[in-house]
Parts: C-alpha cells; structure tokens; sequence
C-alpha cells in the first residue's frame, strides 16, 4: 500500500514537472497574470476570454495564467514569464507588497509593467495603469441618488431631510475604499448642510450579503424612519431590499453598482434606483491594446488619457468610462453590448417589467 | 449523595426545603466537577442581553427579538448538524459551502418558472444533492482513512467552486418562489394563537417526558434527579416558551422558521438520546477503538453523521436563501463556518468527541447571533466586532478545556 502511494507520488511529479518543463518552452510576448477566482467571477469568465481575442486579433503569442490568491504562485508566475521572454507583464495585484516586488522584478529584466484594474500603490508603482475609476462609479452612485431623492420628495413619498443608510463595502477592499470615496465626495456637502442626515453607516466584511442584511436589519431596528441608502455593490443593495421586504416596509431610493443579473432586476422592477456597469470588454481591450503597442514600439500616446498617483509617482492611465444604468436605459448600455441577454433578466416576475422588444430577442 | 437523589419526593416544606439543599448542594458539586452544563451561556447571555439593553434600548423590543431569531436560524440548523460531527470527535469544514449548493440548487431551479420546478422537487432534489456531498465526503473519510480535516477542506475549496460555477457571472439570483421566501419570512399571526398552541405542545410533551423518565427510573430503582429539580427546570422552560411568544405575538408572531427549528431540535435530540445511532455516536466519539471492538460499525456511523450534517447544511442554507431573497457569489462565505463552529462549542460540545447536546447548537448560536444583532444596534466597526467576537469563542474553548480537565480529574471523562 505504502510503495503504491509512493509510485503514484513519484509519477505525479514527473507529470508536474513534465507539464512545466512544456510551457516553459513556448516564449511568449505578453503575460497577464491573474489574481483570483474566487471574489469574482470576472477574472475566468471575462477578462480571460475578452483579453484573448484582443491578443489572437493582434496575432501577439501570450500566456494567460491565474494565482488564484496567492500572492507567492503570483510572484513566481511573473519569474516564469519574464523567464520565457514576456516583454511586457499585464497584472492584476493580490496586494500592494508583492505586487511592488513583482513590478521590481520586471523593471529588473527591462520588462514593462501594466497595473490591470487594480493599482499597485506602494513602491514605485508600474509603468501604467488601464482601469475603470472606482472613485468615479462612487461618484455615480452619489449622484443617482441625489437624483433619485429629488423624485422621490417630488412624489411627496420622502421628508424635507431625508435620513440616509450606507454599507460599504469590504474594508480590506482597496476598492471599496475607493467607491466610499466616492459617494462621500459627493454627499459630504449634503451631511455637512443638514440638507441629508446620514443616520448609519457600516463596513460589511467580505462583502458578504448574509452579514449585510443583519447589518441593515440592525440599522433598521435603530432608525425605523430610514429614507434612502447606498449599497456598495448590487448585492449589499439586494439585502437591504430583503431587509425591507421581509419587514414589509416599502422600497426606498437605493443605488448600487455591478449591473448583476439581480441588480438589473431589481433597477427595472423600481426596488433599486440604478446600478453602475463597468464594461469588461472595453477595459480588456484598451489593457490589451496597450501591451500590443509597447511589445511592438509603437506610439501609446493617442492610448493614454490621464495619469493616477499611486503615492510615489504619476502613472501614465487609460481610464475607462463607467455607464449608469437606471430603468430607462438597460436596453440601449448592458442589452446593447451583449453583457447580459433580456432572457437571462426577463425571467418570472420580472417579465412584466421588461419591454416588448425583450420577448422576441429572447 | 446517592441517598439524597433517591429520596422520595415530599410533600411537607421540610422535604421541599431539604430537596432544594440537595439540589444546590449536587449542584455545586457537578460545577466543581467540571461539569456546567448551560450555566456559562445564561451568564454570558445575561451579561450581554444587560450590556446591550443599557446602551441601546432597542436590543429587547419585540421586533428585535422576532429578528433575532430570523437571524440565528440558518446557524442554528447548521450547527445541529455540526454538534453530531463533533460528538465523533471529527470536523466538518465544508458545510458553509455545502448549504450554498442547497440554496442555490433551489433558487436556481426556481429562478425560470417556464422549467416547470416547484418547491415540493427543487427542495427536495437540493437536500438529496447535499446529502449525497455527505455521503461521498463521508466514504472517503471512512474507507480511505483520510482525516475528515482534509477531506472537508477539500470540500470546502471544491463546493465553493461549485457555486461559483452554477450562479457565474450573473453574479446574484434573485428568488420569487413566494414559499420558499415564505420559509425565513412567514409568521405564526398572533391573533389566531398558533404560538400558543406551539409553545403549550413542546412545554407538556417535556413536562410529560421528563415525567415519565422519572417514574420509569424510579420503579426500576435507577437514580434519578430530585423531583424538585426536574419541576423547577421545567417551570423554567415553560416561562422561557411562553414569555418567547408573549414577546413575539407584540410584533409579527412566533417565525415559522423558530418553530422549525424547535421540531427539528426535538427530533435531533431524541435521536441522539434515544436511539441505538444516538448512543453509537456518543459511543464512537468516546472511543473510536473500543466502539469498534463492542461491535459497533464504525464506518456506517461516520458516514451517517456526514450525510446528517450535510443534509442539515442544506436545509439551513435554505433558510439562509430565503431570508436573503437571493443567492449569490458569495453565498456561505464569510463567517457563516466560523459561527457554526463557534455555536456548537460555545453551546458546549466538546472539539474532543463524546460530549455535547443537541441543544448547544441553539444556545451558542443564540450567543453568536446576540453578539451580532447587539454590536450591530450599538454600531460597532467591522474591525472591532471581530475582536470581540474572537475573544468570546476563545473564552468559550477555554472553559470547555478547563472543564474537560476537571472532568477528567474527578474520574468523571
């Protein structure tokens, strides 16, 4: 039995290292390193796929591979691809320690480093950034529900000082912090006046909805008279709608961001005011059009539009636009761009809120 | 000692005086033994329900209450399973996820309603998946030898992938099967006196119960506890049943899903106290080795157990579902494993094997939804409530260690 195991053990490893030894011959131009699979579906079900037909269009050789949250699999897949060549390294940071130390790495070999949709903010931070502004879709969130109240205490359904609830969202999430800022920049003059009364705010760990709707249960518990929220993504807004429902308390101006399934549902059946919808795709492809430049020489001025400071240096940006989503315009953003189908949306219930266009585009 | 519990009930205040004696002097003995049975949890939830009540008033209005019990089910049906997996002295670490796949099963078969599902097959088809993650979870365990630590970490990273997989990139399923959302929110209305009804059944069949055990015992010439005891326990718990009710029909009414978890308490507890398979686990979980030379099947017990717990996952990430409306990404992340654990081994099952009540698992989870529910009223930041949250589950181990050792001392484990 023991010799068994051992042979089954040896074999293993000489696939293992077989398999690696294969890889390592294919040189490659690009590497993009992947954080994870876990926190979002995203990364395996997007992002691969939209950076692959950028790179096969290109006719560029890349290698797309995944640390799946480890940070020491992450450092090691960057030696492996400056190892095999990559003249240019498109990554997804796990944090901002070993993504510096894999940026040093690189700079090291001559190899150029693009932030993809997370910016490494310590060390001197990479050669550029191409994401969507997290502070923006924050910003968006503010202002729909500015715009939101105000038809609200036109309906006369809210008070002259509307009391305002807010999850955030994780607070180990750089983004999250980010969103916060966000919506804050744009509310803080509100609290400030006494315009709006900001009656309670809460972090909610891990993102997770279950702890967010005891979170709002409690809030709710505190301040019956609750007028409107900020949820900090579609999830966190769809347990306060639970929270509400199952209080059988009336929906409230509500903002949320991701454009998920739910969130749509939820936007088009008036229980969420609007969602913020980041387009993958065209993140993905100015990401990849970049890289294609600067693996090729050529000009990536006329890619460029900004630059962020990661707290050391300015990195030369792409920001992406972030598109609002309200009730009225589902069909012509995420429909429109084949993020989502009307039949995944218009399903039970929310068939009747749909358009009649949605039933033969099915 | 003997002679003081065998005594016969009396009538006159001198035998009800010496009774009471006895039972406080058998009382300080059984503590100093080791044994504390539910003491620490009423002190720490009477510590907490006074610390919570001064410095937030809401923390005992009905409403709160009626919450509160919405918000320990899901943990609480979790952890019933848990405490039998801890009773053998072994771990599951998957059942966060598992109760993710039951509760996504369900609200994925339910999202379409042109596939023709209903709650009466997709509830069902959701517990007989989890069972049978149990099931294979459980052979592995059992026939490879594998450490169940490994095998249900395992399960733990591969069921969370699968609920990844099944809900992908929509990112939440929004569920409107209006049973199934009834599960987490439909009340027993207080003006049709349901609750009573509830609460009057469980107090008598434990009055009767306990009765009967009495009397069986006594005519057979088996120690019993003092009558004393065995009345004032359940005039206890009767209080405890009717003041319950008397705060909920204030607000919304006794929750469906508390009278659930009363039901499946009591059966759990009667299959654990009762039941050839009850002893067996106790049995097992004392001492795989000696179980297993007394005859007993070592391996179908465990196999069980994980399909009990599992299938109990299931049923809990229903309640879960239904009170979220929806599934998501994250479903059974978090700190939902954390607190099952936790609620099991601070309502007093020993991480050893061999001790612990079905009834930990509704106490601690008490305790942990407590502690939520009223740092959430007080507004506790999410880094704190972590610290103290961490502080109270490692209190609770530490009495459970300190009286295993107790226990061990006065020859009593």
């Amino acid at each position: 039995m023991m010799q068994i195991q051992r042979w089954i053990g040896t074999l293993g490893l000489v696939l293992l290292f077989g398999a690696a030894r294969v890889t390592a011959q294919a040189a490659i131009e690009i590497a993009v390193l992947l954080p994870d699979s876990a926190t979002s579906a995203r990364w395996e079900h997007d992002d691969r796929r939209f950076l692959a037909a950028a790179f096969d269009v290109a006719g560029v050789r890349y290698s797309i591979v995944n640390a799946e949250g480890d940070r020491q699999t992450q450092i090691a897949q960057a030696e492996q691809a400056i190892t095999n060549g990559a003249k240019v390294l498109l990554f997804v940071n796990l944090d901002g320690g070993s993504g510096a130390a894999i940026i040093a790495k690189a700079r090291e070999a001559g190899v150029r480093v693009i932030d993809y949709d997370r910016l490494t903010t310590q060390g001197d931070g990479s050669d550029y950034y191409v994401s969507f502004d997290s502070a923006v879709v924050g910003w968006l969130q503010g202002e729909g529900l500015i715009r939101a109240i105000a038809a609200a205490q036109a309906d006369g359904m809210i008070g002259a000082v509307p009391k305002i609830a807010i999850l955030n969202g994780s607070p180990t999430d750089n983004n999250a912090r980010l969103l916060a800022q966000g919506y804050h920049a744009v509310l803080r003059p509100l609290f400030e006046s006494g315009a709006w009364e900001l009656v309670a705010e809460q972090d909610v760990p891990d993102w997770d909805n279950q702890q967010a709707l005891i979170i709002f249960e409690q809030m709710q518990t505190n301040n019956p008279d609750i007028d409107a929220a900020i949820a900090a993504n579609d999830g966190l807004a769809q347990a306060m709608i639970a929270a509400r429902m199952n209080a059988g308390l009336p929906y409230i101006p509500l903002t949320g961001q991701d454009a998920t399934i739910g969130g749509i549902q939820n936007v088009l059946a008036g229980r969420q005011s609007m969602t913020v919808y980041k387009p993958i795709q065209a993140v993905a492809e100015a990401a990849a059009a970049l890289a294609v430049a600067l693996v090729r020489g050529t000009d990536t001025s006329r890619l460029l539009n900004g630059v962020t400071d990661n707290g050391t240096n300015d990195i030369p940006s792409v920001l992406l636009e972030v598109v609002t989503v309200t009730a009225d315009n589902v069909a012509s953003t995420v429909i429109a761009d084949g993020f989502r189908t009307w039949a995944e949306i218009c399903v039970g219930e929310f068939a009747q809120y749909c358009p009649p266009e949605a039933g033969q585009n099915g | 000692m003997a002679d003081s519990i065998k005594s016969p009930p009396g009538i006159s205040a001198q035998s009800v005086l010496s009774g009471v004696l006895n039972l406080g002097r058998g009382y300080v003995k059984r503590l100093s033994s080791g044994d504390l049975g539910a003491l620490p949890i009423l002190i720490g939830l009477i510590i907490m329900t006074v610390v919570f009540q001064t410095q937030n008033g809401n923390f005992l209005t009905p409403r709160n209450v009626v919450n509160l019990i919405l918000q320990m089910a899901g943990t609480t049906m979790i952890a019933y399973g848990m405490v039998f997996v801890l009773l053998l002295g072994e771990i599951d670490l998957s059942v966060g996820y598992v109760s993710a796949v039951g509760g996504v099963t369900v609200a994925m078969l339910l999202s379409d309603s042109r596939t023709g599902w209903t709650w009466y097959t997709a509830i069902p088809l959701a517990l007989l998946i989890t069972a049978g993650i149990g099931l294979l979870q459980g052979l592995i365990i059992a026939l490879f030898r594998v450490p169940s630590f490994i095998v249900t970490l395992a399960g733990l990273l591969a069921w969370n992938g699968v609920v990844l997989r099944l809900v992908g990139r929509g990112g939440t399923v929004i569920i409107q099967d209006p049973l199934v959302i009834g599960i987490a929110n439909s009340y027993l209305a207080p003006h049709t006196g349901w609750g009573w009804l509830v609460v009057g059944v469980f107090v008598s069949g434990y009055a009767v119960t306990q009765g009967v055990q009495y009397l069986t015992r006594r005519t057979r010439n088996l120690s019993t506890r003092p009558l004393p005891v065995i009345i004032v326990q359940t005039l206890l718990i009767g209080g405890i049943g009717v003041g319950v009710v008397a705060v909920c029909n204030q607000d919304r009414g006794l929750p469906m899903v508390g009278v659930l978890l009363l039901v499946m308490g009591v059966l759990l507890t009667l299959l654990a106290k009762n039941t050839r398979f009850g002893r067996f686990v106790y049995a097992v979980g004392g001492n795989a080795e000696a179980a297993r030379r007394a005859g007993i099947n070592v391996n179908r017990i465990r196999v069980t157990v994980f399909v009990l717990a599992s299938t109990l996952a299931g049923l809990g990430g229903i309640i879960l579902a239904s009170r979220l409306r929806s599934v998501d990404t994250r479903a059974g992340s978090g700190n939902l494993l954390l607190n099952v654990v936790a609620a099991a081994v601070i309502g007093g099952t020993s991480l050893f094997g061999g001790r612990g009540r079905v009834t930990s698992a509704i106490l601690g989870a008490l305790i942990i939804s407590s502690l939520e529910n009223g740092m959430g009223l007080l507004n506790v930041e999410a880094g704190d409530k972590f610290i103290i949250t961490g502080i109270v589950l490692l209190l609770a181990v530490i009495i459970d260690s300190l009286s295993r050792r107790r226990q061990q001392q006065s020859g009593l484990a």
